[in-house]
């Protein structure tokens, strides 16, 4: 009795539940249905007016800051920001609503207004709001106090990056810094020094004295701390640095060499190479316990290992084939398999933070190009070609490449080796200022805020 | 148990039936959807009904009855829209639809034939669609005319009834049958694509964003009567709310519907509000707008 009750109920419902998607149809049908396939891809126009500020010191550092901002989205190739001559409102009232009108006459999308003011302490504070000038709504608003005001720069980092935040989705990479192989002296005697940038070049610091050659520089995922390969003591060894005492440590006590060193994605781990005899291997080493692994066996080169983000795979770069090629395998070293099968040669495998992309060098016919593959090997895309790319590095959101490129000199100019940037759709390649020559560029991850 | 084990054998039953139910509705459904395409070809017919509507005006205007006649058998088949405006002239374009496209031409060499002295503010009218506002230009219109036939004739008071009656009647029936079609059928292709072409514009979605291709954006806009846009609703609101590359996405797909609604046209002249036939105001009152970066994002 009571059961069939329910049973009738349940039928009931089951009968509704069924019936419902028709009757959602019926209704959705009557509204006309239109699909936007096309677009423009064209950077968003914004607005970055200088951050106001009461006092002489407060409106310099709004208008650096602003400036800062403008030209860490600029460089972004997302956007672009409307020239300053050109607003009509002059002065925003800070924290309330601009005189959208003007700015859409404009034509700018969004805009940014913030202000500088000083606290009783002393310190400074910096405030924003991003406003959306269509939908007529703030859409961000942050406030950030400096410990000093030497900081400054920082904070416009980080504005940049909430501002590229809200409007892409994406994470931001602009509070993020670069170290790199800064290069000096005649091709016979290259003095090859570690140094950090900020990400869009300011701030340059050699970390290393010069005395003895530094390469391929990698930033831990997790610490302030970089692995590298050094010469040092003539022994080439892949040592560890930290960023903020300078100490630096011989990782593991191999008896070769050791080179093309890499963080695992927990930052407990580093993953390198160790010559024996004719060969190279891919070993592990845990930097808690000291344990080693080695990955890889055969007569073969196996070199340039980079983890996926989840740590559960790997890619590196092997001639077992027969030519240099990229590889992927399983953790443990089981299940290796070829993914590169295009012309030429592959190298140089990162695996995109994001996890969607594999970029690499590949040579071919002479030329090098700095490309993107899935993990399966699908879709390939070749982002730039020169006389020579190499060395890819990600930045921390997966959406922008840095690498070297280095162009040939012509009668009395020496050959240049620069640091390049590329966007991951192939658009917006542009060189990155540095102090001289420059290498072997590496992204760091965010930097922590306290 | 064995209860349990029944009901479940009947529950069973009774899904594979209700899925077959379902199905053969499917089927219903599916068939009634190819209806609908043509039906958007139907609208082309519209400007075949009006010019139709001037000429049965026109030759309607000595016998007043007959017009009045007209719009009275419309109401009966209403069922199908749900509108009071006559959807019986529905069958009809679907004969004349083939000669529609010639037939609007003759709408506009009738003035000029017609010597006789009603024609000529009868003619505007009908051409004119049913905007309030201009109905009062009308008004001027007909004011100086009724002042320039007041001295002429002696009767004005006449002439000024059956001017009005006959104005009404084929603006009426000229409405109507717009209406009528214009209900029943929605915007047509070209409309849709003028439209379509209007927010690709202006539509920037952001590249990429992992799978950025993927983030397929549904928005519901709503229309005023003028082409402008009242309102823009994010139709996933949950994905909005969870996931920044679609809430980017989706405001980039928001920004396009505002920013291209006010644009300076080919001809050089400004356009406030999209292009949208006035007539058939309740076929566009809100539009589903689905945004689809795959095309040109897909590529890589």
């Amino acid at each position: 009795m009571n059961t069939s009750e329910r049973i009738r109920g349940s039928l009931l419902l089951m009968i509704a539940l069924l019936l419902f998607p028709a009757s959602a149809l019926a209704q959705t049908r009557e509204e006309p249905r239109i699909v936007i396939d096309r677009g423009q891809i064209e950077p968003l126009p914004i607005a970055v007016p200088a951050f106001s500020g009461e006092t002489v010191e407060e409106a310099r550092y709004g208008q650096d800051i602003a400036s800062v901002i403008s030209a860490n989205l600029e460089r972004s190739g997302l956007f672009a920001p409307a020239d300053p001559r050109s607003f009509i409102e002059r002065e925003i009232e800070f924290g309330s609503p601009p005189q959208f009108g003007s700015w859409r006459l404009i034509r700018v999308d969004a805009l940014v207004n913030g202000r500088v003011t000083t606290l009783s302490d002393g310190r400074l504070r910096v405030e924003f709001f991003l406003w959306d000038v269509y939908g007529e709504a703030s859409m961000r608003g942050l406030q950030l106090d400096l410990e000093t005001p030497q900081s400054w720069r920082r904070v416009a980092h980080l504005i940049s990056d909430a501002v590229y935040e809200r409007l892409t989705g994406e994470q931001g990479y602009f509070d993020t810094r670069i170290v790199f192989i800064a290069e000096s002296g005649p091709a016979t005697q290259r003095v090859k020094r570690l140094a950090i940038m900020d990400q869009d070049g300011a701030n340059p610091r050699m970390l290393t004295p010069g005395d003895f050659l530094v390469l391929t520089p990698r930033f831990s995922p997790t610490q302030q701390e970089i692995v590298f390969m050094s010469y040092f003591n003539n022994t080439p060894r892949v040592y560890l640095f930290n960023i903020e005492s300078g100490d630096q440590e011989v990782v593991g006590d191999f008896p070769g060499m050791t080179f093309a060193p890499r963080f695992s994605p927990d930052g407990d781990q580093i993953i390198m190479s160790l010559i024996e005899g004719r060969d190279s291997h891919i070993y592990t080493m845990d930097l808690r316990t000291g344990a080693r692994q080695r990955l890889t066996s055969g007569p073969d080169i196996n070199t340039a290992p980079s983890y996926a983000p989840d740590g559960r795979f790997i890619t590196f770069e092997s001639d077992r084939g027969g030519s240099q090629q990229i590889y992927v395998m399983n953790r443990d070293g089981s299940n290796a398999h070829r993914i590169s099968f295009g012309e030429g040669r592959y190298g140089t495998p990162v695996w995109s933070p994001r996890g969607d992309l594999i970029a690499f060098t590949k040579i071919y016919n002479g030329r090098f190009y700095i490309g993107v593959m899935r993990p399966d090997g699908s879709g390939e895309r070749l982002l730039t070609e020169s006389f020579l790319d190499e060395g890819p590095t990600w930045s921390p959101n997966g959406r922008v490449l840095m690498f070297t490129r280095q162009t040939p000199g012509y009668g009395n100019t020496r050959d240049s080796t620069r640091i390049w940037s590329v966007d991951l759709t192939g658009y917006n390649e542009r060189p990155i200022l540095t102090p001289g020559d420059a290498s072997d560029p590496a992204w760091s991850p965010p930097i922590p805020t306290r | 148990m064995r209860l349990s084990a029944v009901f479940s054998a009947l529950f069973h039953v009774a899904i594979v039936v209700l899925a077959m139910t379902t199905f053969a509705n499917r089927s219903q459904f599916s068939l009634e959807a190819p209806e609908n395409i043509p039906v958007e070809l139907l609208t082309v017919a519209d400007i075949t009904n009006v010019s139709a509507a001037i000429e049965e005006a026109e030759e309607l205007e000595p016998p007043e009855e007959e017009v009045i006649a007209e719009p009275e058998p419309e109401p009966e088949p209403q069922q199908m829209a749900a509108l009071p405006d006559p959807v019986l002239e529905l069958p009809e374009p679907e004969a004349e639809y083939l000669p529609s496209e010639d037939e609007p031409q003759p709408v506009e060499p009738e003035p000029d034939p017609e010597p006789t002295p009603p024609p000529p503010p009868s003619v505007r009218p009908v051409v004119r669609p049913q905007p309030p506002e201009r109905a009062e230009e009308f008004d001027f219109a007909q004011a100086a005319a009724l002042i320039d036939l007041a001295p002429q004739e002696e009767e004005p008071e006449f002439n000024l009834d059956d001017l009005q009656i006959g104005e009404e009647t084929e603006v009426q029936t000229a409405e109507r049958s717009r209406a009528a079609v214009g209900l029943g059928t929605g915007l047509t292709i070209s409309e849709k694509d003028a439209l379509k072409a209007a927010i690709e514009d202006c539509w920037n979605p952001p590249v990429g964003a992992r799978d950025a291709e993927d983030l397929v954006v549904e928005l519901r806009v709503h229309f005023n009567s003028d082409g402008t846009v009242r309102d823009v609703d994010i139709m996933d609101f949950l994905s909005y709310s969870s996931d920044n590359f679609y809430r980017a996405a989706a405001e980039s797909a928001r920004r396009a519907v505002h920013q291209c609604e006010n644009r300076a046209r080919f001809d050089g002249s400004y356009r406030q509000g999209y292009d949208l036939p006035a007539d058939e105001y309740d076929s566009w009152r809100s539009v589903i707008l689905e945004f689809n970066p795959r095309n040109f994002l897909g590529g890589g």
